[in-house]
């Protein structure tokens, strides 16, 4: 097998956050993605605990993947890094739907990836930030994100 | 054995103690260079017991001649004779990434394949569970649900300019 520029990306955000000790969440589509979800997306968003220290993890994690971290607006407080595959959105506390990154958290799941381990939102989680989030494009994932999950669901009944 | 032969032998162990060490740029450019433990010894050992009459060999042919071990290292072994002759240590470097180039793709095929099992043993047991579900979505999720990551799959779209984006 040979992995595609996409998976080796996340790898090395992976890699990045464990050089860091930055503690983040995977969400949004990749987390799907992650999951099984055959979606597609533009970057790769991590929720994370807005504390000091973090904001200095992130400009050390910003050195990492070679881009100074940004705010995309005025208007939010996610910073992005421009990575050179992908941009990688950074979250701070809570996602849409009053997920808090502690209950997000706990139930998380953690997922090996070629010897590295991801620490991703649920699917559910993932289904409930889209909804509340609201826009055109997540309703838009949402059908094959609720069938993912009941096929997932399934599948591990069955086995 | 007269003094002048031992001072000859001397010289020419010597002279294989350093060339049994691989070139600096061959070192740093591949991590399966950097050592040949014995290669010394083993040269060195063999031409201390050469017969006077065949000192008139150079270092290199001693090398090559006596070294020990897997035969397929012997023509990188010879590479390392005179910086001259490092295009030819290359070759045996392409065959070894050709060798595991094919390992990787019998490895792939079999994963494949596995996968390819798995996906028709579940579309079976899973379609009649959900007979609202689109086949075509059934099996679109199913193959995205049991492929591995590190399959080369890709997610990421890309902006080439405004408003268009690609894979």
């Amino acid at each position: 097998m040979s992995a595609s520029s996409d998976e080796s990306f996340v790898l090395e955000v992976l890699a990045a956050l464990e050089q860091t000790k930055l503690e983040a969440l995977v969400v949004g589509s990749v987390a799907a993605v992650l999951q099984g979800s055959p979606v597609t997306t533009q970057d790769l968003d991590l929720l994370v605990r807005d504390t000091p220290a973090n904001r200095r993890k992130i400009e050390k994690l910003g050195q990492c993947l070679g881009a100074r971290p940004r705010q995309i607006s005025s208007l939010t407080n996610v910073l992005r890094i421009d990575a050179a595959s992908a941009p990688v959105d950074l979250l701070f506390d809570r996602l849409p739907g009053d997920l808090s990154f502690e209950s997000l958290r706990s139930r998380s799941i953690a997922i090996e990836l070629a010897g590295r381990t991801a620490k991703v939102a649920s699917l559910e989680d993932v289904i409930l930030s889209k909804e509340a989030a609201g826009r055109p494009k997540d309703h838009a994932q949402l059908p094959i994100l609720r069938d993912t999950l009941r096929l997932k669901k399934a599948l591990l009944e069955k086995s | 054995m007269s003094p002048d032969d031992r001072v000859r032998l001397r010289h020419m162990a010597d002279t294989i103690k350093l060339a049994a060490r691989p070139p600096r740029c061959l070192r740093e450019a591949e991590p399966r260079f950097q050592a040949f433990p014995g290669a010394a010894s083993s040269a060195c050992a063999t031409v201390s017991s050469t017969p006077t009459s065949r000192l008139t060999w150079t270092a290199r042919e001693a090398r090559v001649r006596h070294v020990g071990g897997n035969s397929s290292w012997i023509s990188i072994r010879r590479g390392f004779a005179t910086p001259s002759m490092v295009r030819h240590a290359l070759v045996p470097t392409l065959e070894y990434n050709l060798c595991m180039a094919q390992q990787v793709s019998a490895h792939a095929e079999i994963s494949r394949g596995a996968t390819l099992d798995a996906l028709t043993a579940a579309k079976l047991r899973l379609q009649p569970l959900f007979p609202d579900m689109d086949p075509g979505d059934l099996d679109l999720i199913l193959t995205s649900l049991l492929r591995p990551f590190g399959s080369g799959r890709r997610f990421f779209l890309r902006e080439v300019r405004p408003g268009v984006r690609v894979f």
